[in-house]
């Protein structure tokens, strides 16, 4: 993994995930890609975070922000200067990527019939947590409607603009999650017993 | 559970994406890595900006395997690879917008089969695979017992050449990446090489491909509920997984081992 540093499972062989070096770029420096540097330096923790609530698991979390920050990187000077928020920019990037990068997904697992790899990551992490457990019920639009109204605490209005649908898709959207929310919860705590 | 009504939902969602479990590990050459990649981004999108205005350009492509984080081969010897002749769609060069992505999509790039992709081969333990440095990150969690899946980067560079008489740079050399994902089992070793859509079958049958090219390409292909397999030729030990996805179009593909514990 390049951009987060990978727990990984102590029984397993693992290849140590430090510098993986893209064989095809020289070394080379030059200005803009210094205030860019220090653009994801300070942004990393936060974008992390936050694809980590996206995508539900570290892995995908990981990937997403690389893809996102190196699409940005690539039109830095462009993306500051119209949109003069970079970090906005690449939260709203990021939940696109997300929503987009599911469909692709989807259609990859539907025909290979491979398991979700964020069903099975780190069962330790958020093991305790019914409500984690239960996003995972939710299709990509609908954790991403979630994600920006109570991670980024955007409004409907400011969550259609950000994915690029109808406040009503909005509304009906988190009202589906929701209502999926509270099935499983239910269904979890009567797994446990203590409905 | 379920007689709870809807602010205390909003109020855990709320603690939720408050918690401190979400904060992940900054990797230590996090900065380094998406500055590169960024780098190689806009390099790509300059040499194709270059090329736009040919209408028909020939292709020229080597391929190889990187070895994650280990061998850092400063070129790609020309010959190394397989070599093609390809047609990119025409683009109108004034109106090509900047972030075109590459048109490398009817290109073959990568060769997956019969025994594999150059070193990484089917049946190769994981031990070795990872000495070999094949692949470039740690697996996020066992898929099932005993098997894991892992990531191989491939490397070519994707040399654009302009017809004699066209203006502008006679050759610009792209570089492209593609990647392999990697199913090991503990006891079987390598198990499956799942495709992305820079790769193709030695038939040249890849994620795109129309359904009517892959059963021209495979007389024998055993089809069923979204799938088709078929046997491998010249690796008997071997079968090619196609994902169709009921519009004619091939939506994923894998060289696999014909018989193996874990699942595909």
């Amino acid at each position: 993994m390049v951009v987060a540093a990978m727990p990984t499972t102590a029984a397993l062989p693992a290849v140590a995930d430090t510098d993986w070096a893209d064989p095809t770029t020289p070394a080379r420096q030059d200005a803009p890609d210094e205030e860019f540097a220090e653009f994801v330096r300070a942004a990393l923790p936060g974008l992390l975070r936050y694809g980590h609530a996206l995508a539900g698991n570290p892995h995908d979390a990981a990937d997403l922000v690389q893809g996102v920050l190196e699409r940005i990187g690539a039109r830095w000077a462009t993306v500051v200067r119209r949109t003069g928020d970079p970090l906005a920019y690449a939260r709203r990037a990021m939940a696109n990527a997300h929503v987009s990068r599911w469909r692709r997904t989807r259609r990859e697992n539907l025909v290979a019939d491979l398991p979700e790899t964020s069903a099975v990551w780190q069962p330790d992490r958020f093991a305790d947590e019914p409500l984690w457990q239960a996003m995972r019920a939710l299709p990509p639009r609908q954790r991403a409607v979630i994600v920006l109204r109570y991670y980024e605490d955007l409004s409907e209005a400011e969550i259609a603009r950000t994915l690029g649908i109808a406040k009503g898709t909005v509304k009906s959207q988190a009202n589906k999650a929701m209502a999926t929310l509270r099935t499983r919860l239910g269904v979890l705590a009567e797994g446990r017993g203590d409905r | 559970m379920n007689e709870r009504d809807e602010p205390d939902l909003d109020e855990e969602l709320r603690r939720l994406f408050a918690d401190e479990r979400l904060d992940l590990p900054v990797a230590r050459n996090a900065g380094a890595a998406v500055v590169a990649g960024a780098r190689r981004r806009r390099r790509n999108r300059v040499a194709l900006t270059a090329a736009g205005g040919v209408l028909a350009v020939v292709a020229v492509v080597s391929a190889g395997l990187t070895l994650g984080g280990i061998g850092r081969p400063s070129t790609v010897p020309a010959a190394a690879g397989p070599v093609l002749t390809m047609t990119v769609p025409p683009a109108t060069p004034t109106t090509a917008p900047a972030t075109a992505p590459l048109p490398l999509a009817d290109g073959v790039l990568f060769v997956l089969g019969p025994d594999g992709y150059d070193k990484l081969t089917l049946g190769l333990p994981l031990d070795k695979a990872i000495a070999a440095g094949l692949f470039y990150k740690a697996p996020a969690s066992p898929v099932s017992a005993g098997c894991l899946r892992y990531t191989t980067v491939l490397t070519g560079t994707y040399v654009v050449r302009t017809p004699p008489g066209a203006s502008g740079a006679a050759t610009s050399a792209v570089p492209v990446r593609g990647k392999l994902r990697v199913l090991v089992s503990l006891s079987e070793g390598v198990v499956e090489l799942n495709g992305d859509p820079l790769t193709r079958t030695p038939e040249g049958i890849g994620v795109g491909s129309p359904e009517e090219l892959l059963a021209q390409a495979y007389p024998q292909l055993d089809v069923s509920r979204g799938t088709a397999t078929v046997h491998v030729s010249g690796n008997p030990a071997a079968i090619y997984v196609f994902g169709l996805d009921g519009t004619g179009t091939v939506t994923s593909f894998s060289l696999r081992l014909a018989k193996s514990d874990c699942p595909g």
